[in-house]
């Protein structure tokens, strides 16, 4: 069965005339795909692609949403989550038009969702290989911060010149004693590119390593799109001496399902003066908080 | 060892018009391995020029300069390439000038020292001994040996170049006027120096101002005019 | 004994070029400008030899070409014509791809990819400008400078890195308390010397030193130019030294290349180009010396 002919009989009618399943049109999302594949077929390697319009603003996601778009079928369970969170606004909004254009179900639940797309976290519990993680990605050049011209960091990319990178992580431990950057931690993917995994904080890193689960990356306003493969080598950047290390949650616990093992995010509380902990993918949280007993 | 056949020097002046000026003309003789050869002459003959020939500083214009080379066989030294001539004077001829050449921050011990550490591969404390027994007998005081010699008087200077000449032992030396600025008893010690070197097989073709020293020193004269 | 390298025909034009560029530029034409295109011989059919350990000279005056040289040897610009061919023993079995089976000498070095050159390069290589801005990253402390090399080599050992900048800092007569700072910090001499010790951090067996005591006073030029010539007797270098000033291609260098508009005009041992000069702007060159 073609795809056409496919969506006619699930959708039925078109839920929304003059717009096409999706909301792009389909050659809009074959480009997509295209470079999606190509994408994968190297890893870590930025593909430039033909940014859409999107009803939203440049900078708010659409990276990610275009290549959802692409992917997603009305048979899909959509998960849309905000730094971890679902019921954020952005997370809300997004996940309202998806499910709007795409007549597909949500979920808060990971482990239920096909597709989850996701600004600046991994989520908590182990993705599939049945499952596809899309990131939105705000600068996608990992050399930027040494290389403000873009024909010198492809060139850099191309011949694997990459000392640049590495002299300016020496600097920091010669300047602080350790490695400053906390999130957009850039790694080594499939020993060839280095690839900048997007704003999620070092904690997440060590998840995109040997996953079972693709993850797909989407900058809509820089027009590029990049991948890591399940089963995938993802090294951070470290040193002998000075090696890659997590934030240190020991000694902290969420306040609201006791989690020991999660990103916690830290709110201080301005009245009474003190600080919590609560893990940052809501979710998960839900279910440990429904489920075990306090 | 060494048979010069009809050398010849012409120098061209190219930025006066290509005027040419003859340094030598036909010079010829014969050193057996160990002699000494004077070369003697009203200045201006060209009996520096001659050496320098020999050395390849000058290229001469005609004329055969057979040398019987321990590391390359007998050659022709008016006609070796560069490499080779390089090779030479690195391991088998020597040239004392009047002059020495300074070199900056390398101390008076150094400038003895570094041929023979280089040249003979013999340990450094070896060389340092050596060293230091030449400057010894040429009379250079011991606390000038971390000295720089850019500062020594003429005769200083031409001692210290005496020593790093003759430290390393070569199989040929070229003098052209070694005692020139010196007094008589530092002379007396540098003929010494040689006739021990000659002694060590060494072979020597120099120049000599005063003709009664020339004709002292060495086995035979050859008169350039 | 073998060259080290073997440059045949180097020349680099700039402009579109005609067939009649080479021969209008040649030599007496006393220019390196083709009156019948207007293309710029930069340097035009250079061919020489570079044995291991042993300094060559190449002097000229402004314009000659002999930076020139240096950038195309160096990978910086492309050659318009021309070949570099490297002997085997200089990489010891490491990039084995430039050598054809049973031959002494790669294929043309110049005509590789842009990533060869790079780890030819990295792995070969070491250049000092006159302008240490050229040279240095001047925002990047010195031990910094110097460990660029050898993270492009591969090294991810802190320690290991320091310690190696440690040594060279030492080598070339820079306190190495002094090694976290940037070389905006210290004097022209010094910055130079940071370039040195840069230079040498990946073992190089060429060196390039362009100009390298110019605009320097003058103690601090004889400390540099003591310094090279030690470092080079210490780590057999091979290394070609461009200047104008003859003096220093007298103190440096054994053999000499001299260069007008473009072209060689002549090559011999450095004392006989000084006390026997057979070119007329090599006479020309030595009656003008100070």
């Amino acid at each position: 069965m073609l795809l056409h002919e496919w969506l006619k009989n699930e959708a039925g009618t078109e839920k929304r005339p003059g717009y096409p399943f999706g909301f792009m049109d389909e050659g809009a999302k074959k480009e997509i795909r295209r470079c999606i594949l190509k994408a994968v077929a190297i890893p870590g390697y930025q593909v430039p692609y033909g940014s859409r319009e999107m009803p939203i603003a440049r900078g708010w996601g659409t990276g990610g949403i275009q290549i959802t778009l692409s992917l997603i079928k009305p048979d899909d369970i959509l998960k849309v989550i905000d730094q971890g969170c679902d019921g954020s606004v952005n997370a809300v909004n997004i996940k309202k038009f998806l499910a709007e254009v795409a007549d597909v179900e949500v979920t808060n639940d990971t482990c239920a969702a096909t597709i989850i797309q996701t600004r600046h976290r991994i989520p908590e519990e182990p993705m599939t290989g049945r499952q596809i993680l899309v990131l939105q990605v705000p600068y996608p050049e990992a050399l930027r911060e040494v290389e403000p011209s873009e024909m010198e960091t492809r060139r850099m990319h191309a011949e694997a010149d990459y000392s640049r990178m590495w002299l300016y992580l020496y600097e920091d431990i010669v300047k602080y004693g350790e490695i400053t950057i906390s999130y957009r931690y850039p790694v080594t993917v499939n020993g060839r590119y280095i690839t900048d995994p997007s704003p999620i904080p070092r904690w997440d890193v060590p998840r995109l390593h040997m996953a079972d689960t693709l993850f797909l990356f989407g900058a809509g306003r820089e027009k590029r799109i990049y991948a890591i493969p399940p089963h995938t080598e993802v090294v951070p950047l470290e040193f002998e001496d000075h090696t890659f290390r997590t934030e240190d949650f020991s000694g902290k616990a969420c306040a609201r399902c006791g989690a020991t093992g999660t990103f916690l995010d830290e709110v201080v509380d301005n009245e009474k003066g003190g600080r919590s902990y609560f893990c940052s993918d809501t979710g998960y949280c839900d279910k440990r908080s429904t489920t075990c007993s306090r | 060892m060494i048979a010069v056949e009809n050398l010849s020097k012409t120098f061209t002046l190219h930025i006066l018009d290509d005027k040419r000026i003859e340094a030598c003309r036909d010079v010829s003789f014969r050193v057996p391995p160990g002699g000494f050869l004077g070369l003697s002459g009203p200045s201006g003959a060209g009996k520096s020029t001659v050496l320098k020939c020999l050395y390849r500083t000058y290229l001469p214009s005609g004329g055969a300069i057979r040398y019987d080379s321990a590391f390359h066989g007998p050659v022709d030294l008016a006609r070796l390439p560069d490499r080779t001539v390089i090779d030479i004077r690195d391991r088998e001829m020597g040239y004392v000038s009047q002059f020495l050449k300074v070199i900056p921050r390398v101390s008076t011990l150094d400038v003895v020292m570094e041929p023979i550490l280089s040249r003979n591969g013999v340990s450094r404390e070896a060389a340092r001994k050596r060293s230091i027994s030449l400057l010894e007998r040429l009379r250079i005081p011991p606390h000038l040996y971390d000295a720089y010699p850019a500062t020594f008087s003429g005769g200083e200077q031409q001692r210290v170049n005496i020593a790093r000449a003759v430290g390393w032992k070569p199989r040929l030396l070229l003098l052209d006027e070694p005692t020139a600025s010196l007094d008589n008893d530092s002379v007396g010690v540098v003929l010494e120096i040689l006739k021990e070197l000659r002694e060590e097989g060494t072979t020597m073709i120099g120049i000599f101002h005063d003709a009664a020293l020339l004709e002292s020193v060495t086995d035979s004269v050859c008169r350039i005019c | 004994m073998q060259p080290l390298i073997r440059i045949r025909g180097l020349s680099k034009q700039f402009g579109r070029g005609c067939g009649r560029c080479l021969e209008a530029a040649e030599d007496g034409q006393d220019t390196n400008l083709c009156p019948h295109c207007g293309t710029v011989m930069a340097c035009s059919n250079v061919s020489f030899d570079l044995f291991p350990n042993e300094a060559l000279g190449i002097v000229g005056e402004s314009g000659s070409g002999k930076s020139t040289i240096v950038r195309l040897l160096h990978f910086e610009w492309e050659a318009s014509h021309g070949s570099m061919e490297l002997h085997r023993s200089a990489v010891n079995g490491r990039l084995p791809g430039i050598f054809a089976e049973d031959s002494e000498y790669s294929g043309n070095l110049l005509a590789l990819s842009h990533f060869q050159k790079r780890q030819l390069r990295n792995s070969l290589m070491g250049v000092v400008y006159q302008n240490p801005h050229l040279g240095l990253r001047m925002q990047v402390s010195s031990g910094g400078n110097i460990a660029e090399r050898l993270l492009g080599a591969g090294w991810r050992n802190i320690a290991g890195m320091r310690q190696r900048s440690s040594e060279l800092l030492e080598k070339t007569e820079i306190p190495v308390e002094r090694m976290d700072e940037p070389p905006s910090n210290f004097s022209g001499g010094m910055q130079q010397r940071v370039q040195i010790a840069k230079a040498l951090s990946n073992n190089p067996l060429i060196l390039f030193l362009d100009e390298v005591t110019t605009g320097l006073d003058l103690s601090v030029q004889a400390r540099v130019l003591d310094l090279i010539r030690g470092l080079r007797s210490e780590f057999k270098l091979s290394v070609l030294v461009v200047s104008h000033d003859l003096g220093v291609i007298n103190l440096l260098c054994q053999r000499t290349m001299v260069m007008k508009s473009g072209r060689v005009v002549e090559a011999g041992l450095t004392d006989q180009i000084l006390q026997d000069p057979q070119h007329r702007y090599t006479q020309l060159l030595v009656a003008s010396q100070l």
